[in-house]
């Protein structure tokens, strides 16, 4: 409490905090107002329009210049992920395969690197020495 | 009379350093988070996990895999030497794994819930299975990576965790009451939004969270302009910054499902979510589970997070609320002294 007494920027700190807490408690009570809700999603719904006919202006745009559209370069790179996940479900077959195998009990680790023993105890049952 | 000399002296030095760090801190690069070592064991898409290389001489036998949620990056959880859950739990003698979760692309737009939880959870327990060699696995949720773990629980039955850990995670979805008030039926066009942008996007989800404090990142500029002069502060205020800006996109269909579903019908606290034609009845859990909430959290607030402990069929449950916000729980300073060595005494001793 001396030290806070001492402290010329504690008033502050706590003004600053007092001011924080306030204006959200305002904030919230606005915000949670069947009003507040209604123009908010009017905005978001008016904001969407705007982006679509933008959307529909910049395809027709490119396609007058003979340039891919980003819906198109995103098809290409979807093509590309598929075809990545589809390896993917090929090696995880290619890895259960080899783990029914003999003398595999299990699918080998991701990575190969030494692993420490897996014999912790938690400390209140550990030995004491 | 000396002691306010000293005072004044300090302030003055104090306000120096400040003008001297403050340019810095416009012109360095931003902080390096996530500086944990670790290995990538499976990718799919939008799906990352990683197992981090355990440092102990000897580790638990059951392997934690951390569900991080999907709205966020998993760095949180790894965001600076001495701030780190991660480090700190391979440091007690874990054996970590994450899921940590990429922007979805268009392709990703029609991820539902039984992607996540009939897909892509199982699988990432079976990889850690393999990986580690144990048949057991703990699996830690992080809020909406805490819901996903326990519908994913709720569906296997038969299957179910060694342990399962809930940080901050809703169940009553109609107590997270702004956001339900945002997403009103009435005048929230969920399907137009998704099928107008495919994926949510990022600033949405970040707009969402910061207008629940719309004062809080204000007051955050002056404090971190008052602690200009404090090296450390600044690094970690820098982290959490970077963090809390880089929201995900979320994936569109993810997205109707868990407005229609959860906040609408909050068919999760009903006990009447159906996902992939299979009930999600939260009585079938039946693993020891820890559910970690915060006293101070405005994101999901305890009310509505509280159910799950009196919904699930456990015989070992326990809930703890700690002092803290929504995510100084799980990171920071207050995670270091509260929840983290909560969450080793009440885990050490399940997973041998």
């Amino acid at each position: 409490m001396a030290d806070k007494d001492k402290d010329p920027l504690a008033s502050w700190r706590d003004l600053l905090s007092q001011w924080e807490q306030n204006v959200n408690a305002i904030a919230n009570r606005t915000m949670g107002s069947d009003e507040y809700s209604s123009s908010m999603n009017g905005a978001m719904g008016a904001t969407l329009k705007m982006q679509e006919t933008m959307r529909q202006f910049m395809a027709a745009y490119l396609a007058t210049a003979n340039l891919p559209s980003r819906t198109e370069v995103l098809g290409i790179a979807e093509r590309i992920g598929g075809v990545e996940a589809r390896l993917d479900r090929i090696a995880v077959l290619l890895e259960r395969i080899a783990a029914k195998e003999p003398g595999q009990a299990t699918a080998p680790p991701a990575v190969s690197r030494p692993r420490p023993p897996r014999t912790k105890s938690p400390p209140s049952t550990e030995p004491s020495t | 009379m000396s002691a306010t000399a000293d005072r004044i002296q300090n302030e003055v030095e104090r306000a120096i350093q400040r003008s001297i760090k403050g340019l810095e801190y416009f012109s360095s690069p931003a902080p390096v988070v996530g500086h944990t070592p670790k290995d990538v064991v499976f990718e799919r898409g939008t799906l990352h996990l990683y197992h981090y290389r355990p440092v102990a001489d000897e580790i638990y036998r059951i392997p934690i895999l951390i569900v991080m949620a999907t709205s966020n990056r998993g760095y949180i959880l790894d965001l600076a030497p001495g701030q780190s859950f991660v480090e700190y739990m391979i440091g007690r003698g874990y054996d970590v794994y994450l899921i940590d979760w990429s922007p979805p692309t268009a392709a990703d737009s029609e991820l539902r819930f039984e992607d996540y939880t009939l897909r892509f959870i199982p699988e990432c327990v079976q990889r850690v299975r393999d990986d580690s060699g144990e048949s057991d696995v703990t699996v830690i949720g992080y809020c909406m990576g805490g819901v996903l773990s326990v519908m994913w629980a709720a569906l296997h039955p038969d299957d179910q965790p060694a342990n399962l850990v809930c940080f901050t995670t809703p169940i009553d979805f109609s107590r997270m009451e702004l956001f339900a008030k945002w997403s009103d039926r009435r005048y929230f066009d969920v399907d137009k939004l998704v099928d107008s942008t495919g994926n949510v996007p990022s600033e949405l989800i970040f707009t969402g969270f910061e207008m629940l404090r719309p004062a809080t990142r204000i007051a955050g500029q002056i404090t971190l302009w008052e602690n200009m002069w404090d090296e450390s502060f600044v690094r970690s205020f820098r982290a959490f910054e970077r963090w809390s800006t880089d929201t995900l996109p979320l994936a569109g269909e993810y997205f109707r499902e868990t407005i229609k579903e959860l906040i609408w019908e909050n068919r999760l606290h009903k006990n009447e979510l159906v996902i992939g034609g299979r009930r999600a009845d939260l009585r079938s859990i039946t693993a020891p589970l820890l559910h970690a909430m915060a006293e101070h959290d405005h994101i999901v607030p305890y009310a509505a997070a509280k159910p799950l402990i009196d919904h699930v069929g456990s015989a070992d449950k326990e809930e703890i609320v700690l002092k803290g916000g929504h995510v100084s729980l799980v990171a920071g300073p207050n995670a270091v002294k509260r929840l983290w060595p909560r969450l080793d005494a009440w885990l050490g001793v399940r997973s041998v």
